[in-house]
């Protein structure tokens, strides 16, 4: 049990006062009602250690939906003066670039439904899963380090979807200044084999439908109508973001001694942002989110082509437009303006979403008037939701807010809760389809290993920095 | 007299951890091994058909448990191989050198329960008590 002390300075958010060694207060994001799981994890004392890391400007910030992970907690959010700070491999996580996309799709729920057993088989079949899973497509070194240096833009000139819609992507799909010669020769080793894959854990690729509209302009600003067939794919960066972060950690576990940077958890490693530990790490890790990128475009296709052939349409008839994709595990250069001063910072989100409001720049011209998309997926069972950014991210949260439901369980106890039951059959009598790897994995994964992510959302659309646009319900999944 | 070698889960919300207690520092590493495999796949399930030599260095011991463990997965990972045997030549507070004895993934007999995409650092220690050698470690999966 945490014993930390909070203030409560609204119903929603909570502060741990600046105390002992750290430098700026932590702000948790949460109803009263959802404290208690948060308090029961170790994961507020993680938010706190992150305001020991030097340079951080405003608050260490945790999202409605953090739960302990290692180092930062997962729905962590962190911005370093660019000057002054630091940067963190532990602060962006293993898979570097984890994120959604979210597709729409011209189809209806009547439509799809009656063949959602064959879709979910065919795309168990044409999308790669699972764990050590190989993809379709064999690298040679030099097309590695081009997919390293463009990203979403490398699958589309290898035929891979379309380029009119890197635009709905974060940062077009291809993150600048993404540096090769910094990426070990281990990292490609695991990488090269895995690009066009689902992975494991809690990637997945679900189809669903709009079960409900919250916001009606925004809804047709984004196309989205009730009963529409959509898409989401959760995926990262895979192996070859998690040697990068490990490759880096093992840099950053030296730099702290020769900066003399004082951490309360190994795991926080970190280096200043100018120095050149700190720029090879950003080099490779902007190799990592450019691989993620490469990745998700290449399954949106398959996805595309295993529609259009269940479904016996030609793919202009099936649609699966890209609505937006996010990164939810990542580290980028970003300006906001703190303390009425405009500054430049370093923005870790750690299983946290960018959210930035209608008229920001980096929002798409469709979306300028309503604000870019946010998906938060939820759990297997229940519902996701799709958010717009609002405001108050730029005012509160360095233009972010939360990434998904959280889990509520370890993987051990949600093993232990679905021993006996037949959790593919129950979802199956609510109507959802599941294929999954293993069934480890899917029991894993069941629903209530997860907080309710509508408690998630509803607490940041009250804290007005993502606001609700519609819901996603599922009708089959595939697991890795 | 010394105690057995053994490792115990730990309940962790998003990932998989250890406790790993071990009479002597070989016998930790190659009780950690056994942990790692322990959580990818049924350690019985494997067989000892072919051997791999493995030699990591690091700046203390703990930092060298990570770097053991994060070999080992390696090879898993990118030559699809599973080991249950760890032979421990040499072992100091920042060298390992070992033979390790496995075999090839065959889905037929072997249960993959995750992918381990990490070993972290985080709630990491190696300490050495009254009757052996105690660590903990997480795995990211």
């Amino acid at each position: 049990m945490s014993e930390i002390k909070l203030n409560k300075l609204a119903g929603y958010l909570w502060e741990i006062p600046q105390q002992g060694n750290m430098l700026a207060p932590a702000r948790i994001y949460a109803t009263e009602k959802m404290l208690k799981d948060i308090l029961a994890d170790n994961a507020p004392q993680q938010a706190a250690n992150v305001a020991h890391l030097p340079g951080i400007v405003g608050y260490s910030l945790a999202m409605p939906d953090i739960h302990w992970g290692y180092g930062f907690p997962i729905g962590g959010v962190a911005a370093f003066d660019v000057n002054s700070g630091v940067i963190s491999p532990g602060g962006v996580g293993y898979d570097i670039n984890c994120g959604v996309r979210l597709m729409a799709s011209d189809l209806t729920r009547d439509e799809v439904e009656p063949k959602i057993q064959d879709l979910v088989k065919t795309l168990f079949h044409n999308v790669p899963t699972g764990v050590g899973s190989s993809g379709k497509v064999k690298l040679a070194q030099k097309e590695l380090e081009e997919v390293m240096t463009k990203g979403a833009l490398w699958a589309i000139k290898n035929g891979y979807g379309d380029k009119d819609e890197l635009e709905f992507i974060e940062e077009r799909g291809q993150m600048d200044d993404a540096d090769p010669a910094k990426v070990s020769k281990k990292a490609g080793d695991r990488g090269r084999p895995q690009l066009g894959t689902l992975g494991s854990g809690n990637h997945f690729l679900e189809v669903g439908y709009v079960a409900q509209i919250f916001n009606a302009r925004a809804a047709e600003a984004l196309g989205l109508f009730q009963d529409q067939i959509t898409v989401i794919i959760h995926c990262g960066s895979r192996g070859f973001g998690h040697q990068v972060c490990e490759d880096y950690i093992g840099v950053m576990d030296k730099a702290v001694h020769k900066y003399g940077i004082t951490l309360p958890d190994r795991q926080l490693c970190c280096t200043p942002i100018n120095s050149p530990e700190g720029q090879s790490y950003l080099g490779a890790m902007r190799c990592a989110i450019n691989f993620a990128f490469a990745n998700r475009q290449m399954i949106a296709h398959w996805t595309r082509e295993t529609f259009s052939k269940v479904i016996n349409k030609a793919p202009k008839y099936i649609g699966l437009r890209t609505i937006y994709e996010v990164a939810h595990n990542i580290a980028k250069m970003e300006d906001h303006i703190f303390d009425g001063k405009q500054m430049t910072v370093c923005v870790h989100r750690k299983g946290a979403t960018r959210a930035f409001p209608a008229g920001h720049p980096q929002v798409p011209e469709a979306y300028q008037e309503v604000g870019q998309p946010v998906l938060i997926p939820g759990d297997m069972g229940r519902y996701s939701y799709v958010l717009i950014g609002a405001e108050g991210s730029m005012e509160q949260t360095f233009g972010s807010t939360c990434h998904g439901a959280g889990r509520a369980m370890s993987r051990n106890k949600a093993k232990k809760t679905a021993q006996g039951r037949n959790i593919t059959r129950e979802l199956a009598e609510k109507g959802i389809y599941v294929m999954g790897a293993s069934r480890g994995t899917i029991d894993e994964e069941i629903p209530e290993a997860y907080k309710d992510v509508s408690d998630v959302v509803d607490t940041c659309h009250y804290a007005g920095i993502s606001r609700k646009v519609a819901q996603l319900r599922p009708l089959g999944c595939i697991k890795g | 007299m010394k105690s057995a070698s053994s490792f115990v889960p730990i309940d962790h919300t998003a990932d998989v951890g250890y406790r790993l207690f071990a009479p002597t520092l070989a016998e930790l590493f190659v009780v950690a091994g056994r942990a790692l495999f322990d959580a990818i796949t049924e350690l019985d399930s494997i067989q000892p058909q072919y051997a791999r030599k493995i030699a990591v260095g690091a700046e203390d011991v703990e930092a060298l448990l990570v770097a053991w463990l994060s070999e080992l997965n390696f090879f898993c990972i990118t030559e699809f191989e599973l080991y249950n045997e760890f032979a421990i030549e040499v072992i100091s507070a920042t060298t390992v050198r070992a033979t390790v004895r496995g075999e090839k993934i065959d889905p037929a007999r072997h249960v993959i329960q995750t992918e381990i995409k990490a070993v972290t650092y985080h709630e990491l220690f190696v300490r050495e008590v009254k009757d052996g050698w105690e660590a903990q470690v997480i795995f990211d999966v």
